[in-house]
């Protein structure tokens, strides 16, 4: 349960932060799409016998890489190849899956999360890699800040903006492969999103959106795990929940100040 | 002193030359009206000064220098304006504060992994108070008119001391009780601070009153002229500024 907590407190963090950014792109469903990608990454690791996170951070950096080239080229639109990587992921995991008699109890894991059964390896990449990327997401906020508000700006300001959109993309791709363990491939999206529309409800400056944002993250962990052990309820599902009802309570609240 | 200096400049996209042999000088402390019709090279030129485009081949296909320095190398960004067109970047629901968007304009001379300084966050009020703002700063973008918001851009621009502003049609879309305002402050922002303006428009009128002399581009070719020889011949210039524009 401590290791629950310390895992789900850094997921916390780095979810909205990264979050805030895909959102105010309307990048949303990027997070969607590559949490699909780690999904047939873990497939493909069970299928060779080897430890799920690895190859799941390899997987969706690659995902990422590749979606951030298809959206610059812009070939094809941004929203089309999101789909495209969504669905072709889950397709060839189905399959790869099918193959793996053994491993359903797993599996539904992977789906859904089981946070409350992250081991110690699991918890040593959680926070390293999670730490890392919140150090340079802090590091070079105001840079993503700029680009995100008006890219072309950002490149008159002499900003390396190709360069930092692939960083965001990457640190995105990495924080939801670390998070599939805890959160699972169905939810972490969610707990990208929803803390930021949630925040965003009260108008407030973008510094304190992302504050606020991390906030109901950090209570729709705690509370969500808390809640789960008590209840008998899969972790990952609860916390979702607890973010849903902190986007309504702020969304009323809103309406409430009006 | 020359604020930009562009040399034997040439530019094509595939085979299709867009500018062709350009030369031309801006002093420091001009204000220049840029016009032309859509695909006359007006913004790829735009472009190609803000380092934006580069040419192929280095110096075989031209020069350009901004504020004395080849725009390849050019550091200073944070000395130059770029107030980009309102319609174009404004999204309804992206929450930050005119604050925010004007901090922004400190950035470049701040470089990575720098914090606001107390230095910055004066240069913030200032520019704020030059656009008439101040009471306004801690207001999300979002809820401003849209001519608040065209002096948010402005302010952004000035929180960067800049020595050179160059303005991409700045007031489409914006009524023009509020465009006259705007174009009073471009008038106070050049001839009281001194800052270089080049002002992109395709409204012939309004420039040829506003600017110091215009430069009018046409088919890649640029050639200046003053109020003088627009108003003698005014029908043609209108043509070759409007046509075609929607």
């Amino acid at each position: 349960m401590i290791r629950a907590f310390i895992a789900g407190t850094v997921i916390a963090i780095i979810a909205p932060l990264i979050g805030n950014f895909l959102v105010i792109r309307r990048y949303s469903l990027f997070a969607d799409s590559l949490s699909h990608v780690s999904f047939l990454s873990v497939a493909i690791a069970f299928a060779l016998g080897i430890t799920p996170v690895g190859v799941s951070v390899i997987g969706s950096i690659i995902a990422a890489i590749a979606l951030e080239r298809l959206r610059v080229s812009k070939r094809v639109n941004p929203e089309t190849s999101l789909a495209l990587f969504l669905s072709g992921s889950l397709a060839l995991a189905t399959i790869i899956l099918s193959f793996q008699k053994t491993a359903t109890v797993s599996i539904s894991s992977i789906l859904f999360g089981s946070i409350t059964t992250i081991g110690s390896n699991d918890l040593l990449i959680i926070n390293s890699a999670g730490i890392v990327g919140i150090l340079l997401i802090l590091i070079f906020f105001k840079e993503f800040f700029m680009i995100a508000f008006d890219e072309e700006y950002a490149l008159v300001k002499g900003i390396p903006v190709g360069k930092l959109n692939y960083l965001l993309m990457v640190l995105a791709a990495v924080t939801i492969s670390i998070s599939i363990t805890a959160i699972g491939v169905l939810l972490i999206s969610a707990l990208m999103v929803i803390p930021v529309i949630a925040a965003h409800q009260f108008k407030k400056s973008f510094k304190a959106s992302v504050k606020i944002s991390i906030i109901f993250a950090l209570l729709s962990v705690w509370m969500g795990l808390v809640i789960a052990f008590y209840a008998n309820l899969p972790a990952g599902g609860t916390i979702v929940l607890v973010a849903i009802a902190c986007f309504i309570i702020s969304s009323i609240f809103r309406k409430i100040l009006k | 002193m020359s604020a930009i200096n562009v040399r034997h400049l040439n530019y094509s996209y595939g085979n299709d030359q867009v500018i062709k042999d350009l030369s031309f000088e801006v002093r420091k402390g001009e204000y220049v009206g840029l016009i032309g019709q859509n695909g006359s090279g007006k913004s790829t030129l735009l472009k190609l000064i803000l380092g934006l485009l580069k040419t192929k081949n280095g110096d075989k296909n031209g020069r350009i220098e901004l504020l004395g320095k080849p725009v390849s190398t050019f550091k200073k960004w944070e000395k130059v304006g770029y107030v980009p067109q309102r319609s174009g970047i404004f999204d309804k629901t992206f929450p930050a504060t005119v604050e925010e968007i004007v901090a922004m304009g400190t950035t470049g001379k701040n470089k990575l992994f720098h914090r606001l300084s107390g230095a910055d966050e004066k240069d913030i009020t200032e520019a704020l108070e030059v656009v008439d703002l101040l009471p306004l700063r801690k207001r999300l973008l979002s809820e401003l008119s849209g001519g608040q918001q065209q002096r948010v851009l402005i302010a952004r621009a000035l929180a960067g001391k800049p020595e050179i502003i160059f303005l991409d049609e700045p007031v489409v879309g914006v009524d023009t009780g509020v465009q006259k305002k705007f174009y009073a402050l471009l008038q106070h922002l050049n001839k009281q601070l001194g800052i270089t303006l080049i002002l992109v428009s395709h409204d012939l009128d309004i420039v040829a009153h506003e600017a110091d002399y215009l430069m009018l581009m046409s088919e890649g070719e640029i050639c200046r002229c003053t109020k003088e020889m627009i108003m003698k011949d005014k029908k043609r210039f209108v043509a070759l500024s409007h046509h075609h524009h929607s």
